[in-house]
């Protein structure tokens, strides 16, 4: 569902976001990790029909609050981080084997 | 008193005297008859007896003592050339007492004395013969490797080693102690079969009584598996000859004594059980236990039975063959339950027509594959047309779509090349995958590297030693190599194209020695674009030359497959107009010049990247180019790829090498039959955005959308990766397959207690949002795992983070604590117990990464030395090493057959 981080990008988001620790990296994979789970889950989860979209926006919307409050408050520069690291390596790709 | 007949001693003393009788009775008189055969004492068989399996003193009967035990032994030439001669581990005696000759006869049950048999030492378990070789097994109608990854065994026919004696010359003249290598059988030999032909096994035919009764010929069994393991290839023991001496009938065809025996005998039991014991710990040894059944030949005097009613084929034989089989299969699976066997079929090993073999209690027999012989011309199958050798192959009893099929010998002359060349198209149509089901072939052993129909040029020398004129046959040599006859040079080239090619580029109409072609087609080479080669076995490092007015090019490929170079971006260096562009390999081979014209322009929308199954919906992979994205915030923009076409082109190479080319095999064996097409348009107005970034770097496919995309395109896929360019937001995400309605349901599966079905077609497809380049190589086939399954029918997620499963996880289970234990079986999926990834000693689990304080566990990982594919890859030293988990492949590929198969 989602690509895993490497280790250059843990150091680099860690690098570049002050104060922010593993663990709180950890926490905000792990609710990406739910939050994206919950969007793919299939409709039974949300049990009977009538109700079940309404359900899922709800928890989809609870967990995206939670997602940008913790992103703002300890990763404000973790798409930066992302974008700094890609840009080291697109233009040298790994030759096919 | 009756009479009575016993031995002296309650064994045969192998290398003793004959034995002593001991007669009692109250006759006079009394006959002592021997024989190799209880049947042999029957009137009625009189004609079959020989000095060699009979013995009677009916000439000089002995006097019997009254109310004494009377003592008698045979002489010693007469017991030796029966005792030679048996066929079982003893001989059988009796005895006829009378008073007068005319007068009524007293005759004793026929008795056995076994031959003494040392107690030995245990039989040395060879050690270390198999190299690398990985343990084959029969599963269906395939062979599978411990990887689960379907094997096909192509070689040769090396014999030699069962007819030829120690102390003789080998090929170049040199008189050598061992069998082994005055066949000529040597370490290069085995290079050159291996590597120069490319063969992966080797039949070996073998001699039962040298194998049984001499300890350099193990010596030389062992010494030639450990030869071709060293290279990669596998060992077929196949029992040839029973021994050096006898005869079975003349052959029809050659006029000369055939020592093909018709049938097993008793001593083949101990051979086979001594072998599966020594050969117990090599997966390197496959067992060939019986070389060509057949119905005895008129003129064989050896064969003691009465013949049964009917023909080859007609029950009453081929009964008596199955019960062989039967007994061996129970000789070597008792010794060694992972012994892969080849059964031939009757008729010399050529038909499979009543086949399977079954247990008793109606069950196939277990790890067993049935193999024919065919050499042309061959009157019994006719002309070599797919109906015949479907025939031969056993279709009409649906054989070879449940149990796998080889050809463990097939040849014949050069005046057969044609057809030759067609029965090796009908071999390779076997060995693959069709409309998602594999054909049931596991591949065969051309017939044969020393001995007629011949692969290579052997020629007869000779010279005086000693006063005798002593002669010995050679191989003829083309430089390093054998010389190739016609017939081997088809062969050779046949195991030089891969097995999943569809043809062998063999062409007849050329003159000997150049008819193997390596040809490539190539797609219109365009400045900027895409550039594809199409051949096969294109090896590491093969790169493509482009000539311009005599200037060569070198151009390295983005992406390599086996059967596919691609360049994502063709230079604008290379010249307009016309070229010519070979495809040369790191070891020399170099294809045949292909005239092409470089021209520029735009792109054409849309091209087939790999063409798949020929039929109305493949399975279909699809790379587009996103149009539109929604970025955080939710305004809808062109996503900026539409810019950057050359980005485009190289994220689909690397996605095209990761899903084929890789060491995870998933989908390697259905490269044929797998549509990947890549689409590049630019967005129309109003269209849908395909994906949407997300806070925390991600960027999500929209399933809706894409598969409203694919409807309006004409462009049914199961799989879609929409390509976008942001790096800010380059994480990749995958969303799960939709599975179609339950009309098109496949086969149904068990997954511990969850029933399910695999589904034929897909109503939304598995979608990727994969950015331009993706972060990493392996980023592409870890979102496939996700994108291939389903989330209704077992959802494949990430085995990097403890969460919580939503709906059926198939790769992910959960511990009710963190210190709960792990359980031994992770789950249970088509009858197969999958074990779970557990730490074990110095082994932490998740390929070494470990489970911390996790609830979250996986399957049992087929390398341990590296996280799962579907884990934090990152981790590994070599990201391109990582592998799934077996139960997971497994399950994907189900998944993937099914569609494949409608």
């Amino acid at each position: 569902m989602i690509e895993p981080l490497s280790p250059e990008q843990r150091a680099e988001i860690l690098a570049r976001n002050a104060g922010a620790t593993e663990a709180d990296l950890d926490a905000l994979e792990t609710l990406l990790h739910e939050r994206w789970g919950l969007a793919t889950a299939p409709p039974e989860f949300w049990g009977d029909v009538e109700f079940a979209d309404a359900r899922r926006r709800a928890a989809l919307a609870e967990l995206d609050e939670q997602i940008q409050v913790r992103r703002d408050a300890r990763f404000p520069e973790l798409e930066a981080a992302l974008e700094a690291v890609l840009l080291r390596y697109e233009d040298d790709p790994e030759p096919p084997e | 008193m009756a009479t009575r007949i016993r031995t002296q001693r309650r064994s045969l003393d192998p290398n003793g005297p004959p034995p002593v009788f001991v007669i009692t009775s109250d006759r006079s008189q009394c006959i002592v008859e021997v024989a190799t055969d209880p049947m042999l004492f029957d009137g009625s068989l009189a004609a079959r007896r020989t000095a060699a399996n009979h013995f009677s003193n009916a000439g000089s009967p002995v006097a019997v003592a009254a109310g004494r035990a009377t003592f008698y032994t045979l002489d010693v030439g007469a017991f030796t050339a029966i005792y030679r001669n048996r066929t079982t581990p003893g001989l059988y005696y009796r005895a006829i007492a009378f008073d007068v000759a005319a007068g009524p006869r007293e005759e004793t049950t026929p008795l056995f004395i076994p031959t003494a048999v040392a107690r030995r030492p245990p039989m040395p378990a060879a050690r270390g013969l198999s190299g690398s070789l990985l343990w084959l097994k029969a599963e269906g109608n395939r062979v599978l490797d411990e990887n689960g990854d379907p094997v096909v065994l192509r070689g040769v026919v090396r014999s030699g080693l069962e007819y030829t004696a120690p102390n003789t010359p080998d090929p170049t003249g040199v008189v050598r102690s061992r069998s082994r290598t005055a066949a000529g059988m040597t370490a290069a030999e085995a290079a050159e079969i291996t590597n120069h032909w490319d063969a992966n096994v080797v039949r070996v035919p073998i001699n039962q009584e040298w194998t049984l009764t001499r300890a350099n010929y193990l010596a030389d069994l062992d010494a030639t598996i450990a030869m071709y393991a060293a290279n990669g290839a596998y060992t077929m023991l196949a029992l040839a000859r029973l021994d050096d001496r006898r005869a079975f009938g003349i052959d029809a065809t050659t006029g000369l004594p055939t020592q093909n025996p018709p049938l097993p005998e008793e001593n083949t039991l101990a051979l086979w059980r001594q072998l599966a014991e020594r050969y117990r710990r090599q997966p390197a040894v496959l067992y060939d236990i019986f070389n060509e059944p057949h119905l005895p030949l008129p003129s064989d005097t050896d064969f003691l039975f009465q013949r049964p009613a009917g023909g080859e084929t007609d029950p009453p034989w081929v009964s008596r063959w199955h019960e062989w089989v039967r007994r061996i299969e129970q000789v070597i699976h008792h010794q060694n339950q992972l012994a892969l066997l080849f059964v031939s079929g009757v008729a010399w090993g050529l038909d499979l027509r009543n086949f399977p073999v079954l247990q008793p209690n109606g069950a196939p027999l277990p790890n067993t594959v049935y193999s024919s012989h065919i050499f042309l011309p061959n009157g019994r199958l006719g002309a070599v047309t797919p109906a015949n050798l479907d025939g031969v192959f056993g279709a009409a009893t649906a054989l070879p779509e449940s149990h796998p099929v080889f050809a463990g010998a097939w040849g014949g002359p050069a005046a057969q090349l044609a057809d030759l060349d067609a029965l090796e198209s009908y071999l390779r149509g076997r060995h693959r995958y069709r409309n998602g089901s594999w054909r049931g072939g596991v591949g065969w052993t051309a017939s044969s590297w020393a001995d007629e129909p011949l692969l290579v040029e052997r020629g007869t020398t000779s010279a005086v030693r000693g006063g005798r004129t002593v002669s010995w046959r050679t191989f003829t040599m083309a430089g390093a190599h054998n010389q190739p006859t016609e017939v081997g040079e088809l062969v050779v080239g046949s195991l030089r194209t891969m097995p999943i090619a569809a043809v062998v580029d063999f062409d007849r109409a050329r003159p000997r020695g150049s008819r193997n072609r390596y040809r490539v087609t190539v797609s219109t080479p365009r400045r900027g674009d895409i550039l594809l080669v199409r051949g096969h076995d294109f090896t590491r490092g093969t790169r493509i030359e482009i000539t311009t007015g005599g200037v060569t090019r070198r151009v390295d490929p983005s992406a390599r497959l086996p059967a596919l170079l691609m360049v994502s971006s063709l230079p604008t260096t290379v010249p307009l107009g016309a070229a010519t562009l070979t495809v040369v390999r790191p070891d020399g081979l170099t294809s045949e010049p292909v005239a092409v014209t470089v021209v520029a322009g735009a792109a054409p929308d849309s091209i087939d990247l790999l063409p798949g199954a020929a039929k109305a919906a493949p399975f279909t992979i699809a790379f587009i180019a996103n149009p539109r994205v929604t970025r955080v915030g939710g305004a809808i923009v062109a996503d900026p790829i539409q810019a950057a076409r050359g980005r485009f082109n190289s994220a689909v190479a690397r996605g095209l090498q990761a899903l084929f080319a890789v060491r995870e095999s998933l989908l390697h064996p259905y490269a044929d039959e797998i549509r990947v097409v890549a689409r590049f348009t630019p967005p129309a107005a109003g269209m849908a955005p395909l994906c949407e970034h997300q806070p925390g770097g991600l960027t999500y496919p929209n399933q809706a959308n894409i598969t409203a995309y694919l409807a309006a395109a004409v462009l049914p896929a199961d799989v879609c990766y929409a390509v976008f360019r942001e790096p800010a937001f380059n994480r990749a995400t995958a969303d799960f397959t939709v599975d179609g309605p339950a009309a098109f349901l496949d086969h149904g599966f068990s997954f511990d207690a969850v029933h399910g079905q695999h589904s034929r077609v897909t109503t939304q497809p598995g979608v990727v949002a994969m950015h331009a380049p993706p972060m990493t190589s392996m980023t592409p086939i870890h979102e496939f795992g996700h994108a291939m399954s389903s989330s209704g029918n077992g959802a494949c997620g990430d085995l990097y983070v403890d969460d919580v499963n939503v709906g059926f996880v198939m790769n992910r289970k959960r511990r009710p604590t963190v210190v709960s234990p792990f359980p031994a079986v992770f789950a249970r999926y088509g009858g197969t117990d999958y074990p779970t990834d557990r730490p074990r000693g110095a082994y932490v689990g998740r390929g070494g990464i470990g489970y911390a304080h996790w609830h979250n566990y996986g399957a049992e990982l087929i390398d341990r030395r590296r996280p799962n594919l579907m884990d934090n890859f990152n981790l590994a030293a070599n990201r391109r090493l990582c592998l799934l988990d077996e139960l997971t492949r497994r399950f994907l590929r189900d998944r993937i057959e099914a569609k494949l198969r409608r």
